[in-house]
């Protein structure tokens, strides 16, 4: 991934040109609603991805990135709108320039042309999930689970270890069905074979006797074993004595006849029955389910989540909220009951698919008798009913293929197809009549006849059994491959969800340090995936249930991070939180900016508020170093921007203009503002308002003094211990703490009216500047000396005796402890 | 598309092949020289169809002859 150095943004959005300097670090855009804050996230999306999720989203139908993302005044002029960043590759040690116009969302131009940065490009592509904004965070804690599965999935990348999964399932079905088609083919030829012999079942040492009486008939040798390669007629005349062959064996052909025309007086088998009836049943729910999920699944899941009372939640009926529960569930079927009734389906219709292949087969058999005789019997009657047979045979396969197919399945089903159409069956009789007619062959002939269709329907059956054994062999390996598949993948997964739980865990404890025994929980069921957490010791509920909005915005920004974190490991280098946080309370927003400060120090986050002290928060705490503020918007010009320079530059700026009072106020305000900060880091012991409303004499001298009283505390602690080096330096640091102060003059404030903050405006420039430069030296004495935290120091724990006074990164570590 | 241009697997997918590929090699009923096949149809980026996964399993092994 990458860092961002500048971004370049023209005509886009609500943006006419403008320039950002993020430097490759944290970033802060601060600015009211409605001031182009959004266009810069839009313009970052839209330069790494071509896309813009804000106009391409679910339910933005009418909207277009080509269309609304170039500024309303060229919208015609679609190549007038660009973007353009200027970017690192810290894992190559490289820079790259990337540019994007809207009038070809899809091209982007990246310099230098380098395969390796052209790859990462293409990964942020994919992975457009780096910049979250509120509303997109809302789908990883509130939304249904069998959404938030799939959006879990997708954050994941394992739509790819999905579709593999549909592509095993669907390979093994095939195989399935395929063996079971030849398993059947199998069967049919078997009873072709049983019924010319006229046995009941098929036993090797009666084939070998009804073989053996026939060729006894012609003085041949009797067979001794039934071998693949055995040929029933083997020395008959028909091999060579010019045995002329008749064109209809009378006893098989009798006996083929015999056997349909009773299939068809018994009616419908009773197994058969139960077959059709299960198959017509499920299809049926399918069929409702199918309209289900097209027309309203998704509206009774969501009616589902949103039954919280004894009431329909769109008209207000009263319901038992159990029973309205169950009544939309009852809608629907779940995965579960689907893959249940999807198997059961498998089943039964292969039943009918068989007992409809061996009926047409019959009845096939039946016209080419029908055709043989002389004179002919009719066949077209014969034919239209096997090929109407073979249809709905076709049907059902095509249904068994593609669930969509239901219709043409259901007419299959229902048809009564086990009963003849009047013509057929009277050519039916007309046939077996004409056979019955066929003069009697000799005895030698008839044996020549019997051994040709036994040697047939023998050869017949060895291959349909050589085929079936195939396919149930490849349909075994099918099934043994899916599961190996299905069931690595299922644990993998499991291991993932778990370790996303634990590292979420912990990142909402670290903003959380009051719920130390919160756990949150991920739990993957057959598509869904459902997410608990802990209610303060009361048990694990979904994350709307009880939290406030403040606790579900934290929830989603930790287990956002949890996913990107697993996701894309050391690559997680770059993300924009467009006013993420908003509901989180002002005690939580710091330990954000620490959460993501220490535990993500390698990604480079860009964050948008429309609250100042938020973005006062992120430099406080050190997370950001640079930041700009939008003042103001309008259509012509775009967003009014100024730089969030240094207070102390800021200062010095209006003292260089002689504009003491200016300046004065700006100490005023930031002096104001730093110590509402340091008192809640410092704990400081101020007279209590019901109002909160606290200036800056109510606050600074108790801040200065609990300064001390820490350092004091500090010094007391390393005496203790015995750590004379530590308490030698917290001595010193005590001394220029109070060398510091008394140059501020802050505590004079009460007794001096002439140093009182509220006479600086009538302060001479060097008396000013002087009381400026005291102040800066003074909270230099306090923050951080490291540059790279410059943070100010805060008590833990936030709550009883403190134990230590540290700044984020450590440089700054007094222990308190005497005991 | 060049291998080298090729989007690499997301570590996940790549983790469940590793570790399916271990249990094919480890299951006797299935041939290493297919389980090699299929697991290199997998990483391949695109899901197979029905006939490029018969054509992996059920190709000839080197063992089996034409």
């Amino acid at each position: 991934m990458i860092h961002i150095k500048t971004i370049h943004i023209e005509e886009f959005r609500g943006i006419r040109e403008l320039d950002l300097d993020l430097a490759g670090e944290n970033f802060g855009i601060c600015g009211p609603n409605g001031t182009g804050k959004s266009g810069v996230v839009d313009a970052i999306e839209f330069c790494l991805t071509g896309n813009i999720t804000r106009l391409s989203g679910q339910g933005q139908g009418e909207l277009s990135v080509k269309a609304h993302a170039p500024h309303v005044d060229q919208s015609k002029n679609p190549d007038k709108a660009k973007v353009t960043i200027n970017a690192a590759v810290p894992s190559l040690g490289k820079e790259v320039t990337i540019t994007r116009s809207v009038m070809n969302p899809r091209a982007v131009e990246i310099v230098p042309a380098d395969a390796q940065i052209e790859a990462i490009i293409g990964e942020l592509q994919s992975h457009p999930e780096f910049a979250l904004s509120r509303r997109e965070i809302a789908k990883y804690v509130v939304t249904p689970p069998a959404q938030r599965s799939a959006d879990v999935q997708n954050l994941l990348r394992l739509d790819y270890i999905g579709d593999l999964r549909k592509a095993l399932v669907s390979y093994a079905n095939k195989g399935k069905r395929d063996a079971e088609e030849a398993e059947r083919a199998r069967r049919t030829a078997e009873n072709e074979l049983t019924t010319a012999l006229g046995l009941d079942t098929l036993d090797r040492q009666k084939v070998l006797e009804k073989a053996n009486e026939q060729r006894s008939a012609l003085g041949l040798p009797a067979l001794t074993e039934l071998t693949p390669k055995t040929s029933f007629k083997e020395g008959t005349a028909e091999n060579g004595e010019g045995h002329k062959k008749p064109s209809i064996a009378k006893d098989v052909a009798l006996a083929d006849l015999a056997a349909l025309a009773a299939a068809i007086d018994a009616g419908e088998p009773e197994a058969l029955k139960e077959h059709r009836e299960s198959a017509l049943a499920d299809v049926r729910m399918l069929q409702e389910d199918e309209k289900a999920l097209a027309l309203a699944h998704g509206f009774i899941t969501t009616g589902l989540e949103l039954v919280t009372e004894d009431a329909c939640p769109l008209c207000d009926k009263p319901w038992d909220a159990e029973e309205l529960r169950e009544h939309l569930k009852a809608k629907l079927l779940t995965a579960e009951a689907m893959g249940t009734l999807l198997e059961n389906l498998g089943k039964t219709i292969g039943a009918v698919m068989g007992s409809l292949e061996e009926r047409a087969a019959a009845i096939r058999k039946a016209a080419e008798y029908a055709a043989k005789l002389d004179p002919a019997v009719p066949r077209a009657a014969l034919d239209a009913r096997a090929k109407a047979l073979e249809d709905a045979k076709a049907a059902l396969k095509a249904f068994q293929d593609d669930h969509s197919q239901i219709e043409g399945a259901i007419a299959a089903i229902q048809d009564k197809w086990w009963e003849l159409p009047a013509d057929a069956q009277a050519r039916l009789d007309e046939t077996q009549k004409g056979v019955r007619a066929l003069p009697d062959s000799s005895a030698k002939d008839k044996a020549i006849d019997f051994l040709a269709v036994l040697q047939d329907r023998y050869e017949r059956l060895l291959v349909s059994t050589e085929t079936a054994k195939k396919m149930a062999a490849r349909s075994a390996t099918a099934q043994k491959v899916h599961d190996h598949y299905n069931s690595v993948s299922n644990k993998v997964l499991e291991d993932i969800y778990d370790a996303v739980a634990k590292e979420f865990t912990d990142l909402y404890k670290a903003i959380n340090d009051d719920e130390d025994e919160f756990i949150g929980e991920l739990k993957a069921e057959p598509a869904k995936l459902s997410f608990n957490v802990d209610f303060y010791g009361r048990g694990t509920f979904p994350p709307g249930a009880y939290h406030s909005e403040g606790h579900q915005d934290g929830m989603g920004l930790c287990l956002y991070l949890a996913l990107m974190k697993h996701t894309l490991g050391d690559k997680f280098t770059f993300a924009v939180l467009d006013d993420v946080l908003m509901s989180v309370d002002t005690g939580h927003r710091r330990d954000v900016c620490r959460l993501l400060k220490t535990e993500f120090p390698d990604t480079q986050f860009v964050l948008t508020t429309h609250d100042r002290v938020w973005l006062q928060y992120m430099k406080t705490e050190g997370l950001i170093k640079g930041g700009q503020f939008f003042g103001g918007w309008n259509v012509e010009t775009g967003p009014r921007i100024w730089d969030d320079t240094d207070i102390w530059a800021e200062i010095g700026a209006a003292l260089d203009k002689d504009d003491v009072p200016h300046a004065a106020a700006l100490l005023r305000r930031y002096l104001e503002y730093i110590s509402a900060v340091l008192a809640d880091n410092l704990r400081a012991q101020v007279e209590y308002r019901g109002d909160a409303n606290y200036d800056l004499g109510d606050l600074l001298p108790s801040v200065l003094n609990r300064w001390r009283d820490r350092l004091g505390k500090g010094i007391k602690s390393a005496a203790h211990w015995g750590h004379d080096e530590v308490k030698a330096g917290l001595e010193a640091e005590l001394e220029e703490a109070k060398a510091l102060i008394q140059k501020t003059n802050a505590e004079q404030w009460a007794i001096n009216k002439s140093v009182h903050f509220n006479e600086w405006e009538n302060f001479t420039k060097a008396e000013f500047k002087e009381v400026a430069d005291a102040f800066k030296a003074l909270l230099d004495h306090v923050r951080c000396p490291n540059p790279k935290c410059g943070g100010y120091p805060y008590l833990t724990p936030r709550k009883g005796s403190p134990e230590q006074l540290g700044c984020s990164c450590g440089t700054i570590n007094i222990n308190l402890k005497t005991k | 598309m060049t291998d080298e241009n090729k989007e690499p697997l997301p570590p996940t997918v790549a983790r469940v092949l590793d570790e399916y590929l271990i249990i094919l090699h480890a299951d006797n009923t299935i041939d290493n020289e297919v389980a090699d096949r299929l697991d290199a149809l997998l990483r391949n980026g695109k899901v197979p169809k029905p006939e490029e996964i018969d054509a992996v399993l059920f190709a000839p092994t080197k063992n089996q002859g034409p």
